[in-house]
């Protein structure tokens, strides 16, 4: 139980008309001194004493008695002196924290009056401090009560003088001093702690003279208790003051920065409520939409959306906790205009309620744009590409009808020719024709491929030694005088389309015999020693330069041979030849060095059927 | 010894007239046309035993058009057939077929083992 500010009232009213004093003490040895020659004036009167007190000063009391001469035992033993214990007579009086007025009545009462009939002046002298064991637990309304019918019973009887001790700490605090108010108006008479000893009986004007001062000393000590408690409290006011005002600034400063960082943002930001109305938006959004913020804040969201299904997906997602990405949408300005923005959201939400969103706003009108021009220019390649692709393969097909005739013609001049004044440049035509014929059956290879059609094969059962026999003689029979020599082994037998690697081992020796160096014989080797594949081997001297290597079977491969390789066609043949062995699910690798020479491998299943394109796209090219 | 004759289809003009000479030389009676629906009509009268050098790609109708017309002709779908085209994958399957530019020695090596197939 505290005490509270309206301490000092309690008692106001009451006015104290027996012998009711206080002696307020801060050492136990003063109280003794005062209640003793309290007691003693009272003794010398005649007059039985009654000690309420703790076990301990009730001892310390009576050694003080005894010190000052009273024969403590005899009195105890003759009914002239009372001790009984505070503790246990408060407990005795005491209900729901405060106390009883008949259970005091009674008590009190029951132990005052058989002493009366021993008084010779019909006053009772008692000293008691039950109210100190209250004032000391801080139980103040209940010390006050306490004191109250003390009061009433001295008043009603009219022949009762009591002397409350009450401990004051020197380090007295504010509940002490708002207390001490309704002590001092619940007493006749108050003694200060460090006042003048109270010296027996007095009474008159100069007692009552006396008292004020005493009262008025008590409360002056009180009061300076409590200024330097106040002074106390002020400082630690004022300190906590200045902390909080810190505080609040920094909070301030905070909150600017944080206001500052919305406002000021390169990148758009708006909150927006559970309703979808706009609740803020920074500068960056505003001026990106040319909005003015009172047309813009308030407002719904999708009032600025130009997809209405958009913002009701995103509204949905944002109002099942999902946190948006990089989501596209597009807004609609002031002007008209429509803005591409990328869109990264979520919800605040206070409680499991949806509070705001946190949306940033980013514009990529211009990325967009950009994006749809390079589509578009994309787009445009990419039929131009494929026009291309398709006029070549058109024109092929249509120049081989005059180139047809050439050879044609050329042939037949060539039959009929009866000197070699005619045959030779019959003969050269019928070359070139065919040269000419072989670049127009790669383009359309390459046409093919690039449109993903690959290379279509028709696999039957071929001899890839045969096929091999079959290209040397065509060379020689063109004219090719270095020797090419073919060496079999094993089973060169397997599904295969013939024409295709007829055309494959062709390119290869058209290459070596373009590349090679020296006099050394081509070399052509099949190795059928593997019942799952046969392997084609092209030899020749010489290595392929290090910086062609890695584009070898590229198209059109460019570089320091790019002259020398025109020359003997389109630089199409050994990409046209991995196509081929693609075609066959096989593969072609290249090993060459100076020391070496230069080996091609071709490795061909012997039944497998053909692999998907490795190259191009599907395309609509007319076969 | 009968003379044999060859039906020479083809809308290249210097093709057709070389192949003429050529298979003329070669002793053959050697007729041209140059789409299929002229072939269609000068087919039918042409001596025995013919064969058909057929180019795939022609106007008004083409190689394929004409070849589907003979089979569906019983008194002409005996008479052979070798596609000379720029274009292989277009044609039928179980036809001979030539790739231009032809090689014509080739080319008069294939039409003389035309008539080695015996009539069905």
């Amino acid at each position: 139980m505290g005490a509270s500010a309206s301490l000092g009232e309690l008692g106001r009213d009451l006015r104290v008309a027996f012998d009711h004093r206080v002696q307020f003490y801060e050492h136990d040895a003063a109280l003794y001194r005062v209640v003793a020659e309290f007691f003693r004036a009272g003794h010398r009167s005649g007059e039985p004493l009654i000690v309420i007190a703790t076990e301990l000063h009730g001892q310390g009391l009576l050694a003080e008695l005894a010190a000052s001469g009273l024969d403590v035992d005899r009195l105890r033993r003759t009914g002239e002196l009372t001790v009984l214990d505070a503790q246990k007579t408060l407990e005795g009086f005491m209900v729901a924290g405060m106390p009883d007025r008949d259970l005091f009545r009674a008590q009190i009462g029951g132990a005052i009056e058989p002493l009366r009939a021993a008084s010779r002046t019909g006053t009772i002298r008692a000293y008691g401090e039950m109210v100190d064991l209250l004032w000391r637990e801080g139980y103040a309304p209940a010390m006050i009560r306490l004191e109250e019918l003390w009061n009433e019973l001295g008043q009603a009887d009219g022949s009762l003088s009591l002397l409350c001790g009450y401990f004051i700490s020197s380090s007295n605090d504010v509940t002490q001093a708002a207390a001490f108010e309704g002590i001092c108006r619940t007493h006749a008479h108050v003694f200060p702690s460090e006042g003048p000893s109270m010296a027996g009986d007095s009474d008159g004007d100069s007692d009552a003279r006396q008292d004020e001062v005493r009262q008025l000393q008590q409360r002056a000590r009180a009061l300076e208790g409590e200024i330097e408690h106040r002074k106390r409290l002020e400082q630690a006011l004022r300190a906590a003051l200045g902390e909080r005002m810190r505080a609040q600034q920094a909070l301030r400063e905070s909150q600017q920065e944080l206001m500052d960082f919305f406002e000021n943002a390169v990148e758009g930001f708006h909150w927006v409520g559970p309703d979808g109305t706009i609740l803020a938006a920074n500068r960056a959004e505003l001026e990106l939409l040319g909005y003015a913020k009172e047309e813009y804040v308030g407002h719904h969201i999708a009032e600025f959306h130009a997809d209405p299904e958009v913002i009701a997906d995103i509204l949905a997602r944002l109002g099942r906790n999902e946190t948006l990405k990089g989501r596209e949408a597009r807004l609609r300005c002031k002007d008209g205009s429509i803005k591409h923005v990328l869109i990264h959201s979520n919800v605040f939400f206070r409680n499991g309620e949806f509070v705001h969103t946190r949306c940033f706003t980013r514009d990529i009108t211009d990325r967009k744009r950009l994006e749809d021009e390079l589509r578009r220019q994309n787009e445009d390649l990419t039929r131009t590409v494929r026009f291309s692709e398709m006029f070549v393969g058109i024109l092929g097909h249509d120049l081989r009808n005059p180139l047809s005739a050439i050879a044609t013609a050329a042939s037949l001049l060539g039959r009929r020719a009866e000197s070699d004044k005619v045959a030779k440049p019959a003969t050269r035509i019928l070359n070139s024709a065919g040269r000419m014929g072989r670049m127009i059956d790669q383009l359309l290879d390459f046409t093919r491929i690039r449109l993903g059609k690959g290379i279509p094969i028709e696999q039957k059962e071929t001899d890839l030694a045969e096929v091999c026999r079959l290209a040397i003689d065509e060379l020689e029979s063109a004219g090719e005088a270095r020797k090419i020599e073919l060496r079999a082994a094993g089973d060169s037998i397997g599904l295969w389309d013939a024409d295709r690697l007829l055309q494959l081992c062709s390119n290869l020796l058209s290459n070596a015999l373009a590349h090679g160096t020296g006099t050394d014989p081509i070399a052509i080797r099949v190795n059928g020693t593997d019942p799952t594949n046969v392997v084609l081997e092209v030899c020749n001297a010489g290595a392929v330069p290090p910086e062609i290597m890695p584009v070898l079977f590229e198209p059109f491969r460019s570089g320091a041979n790019e002259k020398q390789a025109r020359s003997n066609g389109l630089g199409l043949g050994l990409f046209i030849s991995q196509q081929i062995a693609i075609s066959h699910a096989g593969s072609i690798e290249v090993v060459s060095s100076e020391t070496d020479g230069t080996q091609m491998s071709v490795r061909l299943p012997r039944n497998t059927r053909g692999a998907e394109p490795a190259f191009g796209s599907a395309g609509d090219y007319p076969q | 010894m009968t003379q044999k004759t060859v039906l020479v289809v083809d809308d290249e003009a210097d093709i057709r007239e070389s192949l003429r000479d050529a298979l003329d030389d070669e002793g053959y009676a050697v007729f041209v046309a140059s789409n299929g629906k002229e072939a269609l009509a000068l087919l039918p009268a042409l001596a025995r035993p013919c064969a058909v050098i057929l180019d795939i790609i022609m106007p008004v109708m083409s190689g394929t058009e004409f070849y589907e017309a003979m089979l569906a002709t019983p008194t002409l779908a005996d008479i052979p057939v070798l596609m000379s085209t720029s274009d292989p994958s277009r044609a039928p399957g179980r036809v001979p077929v030539m790739k231009k530019p032809i090689d014509l020695d080739r080319l008069l090596a294939a039409v003389a083992a035309l008539f080695l197939i015996p009539m069905v």
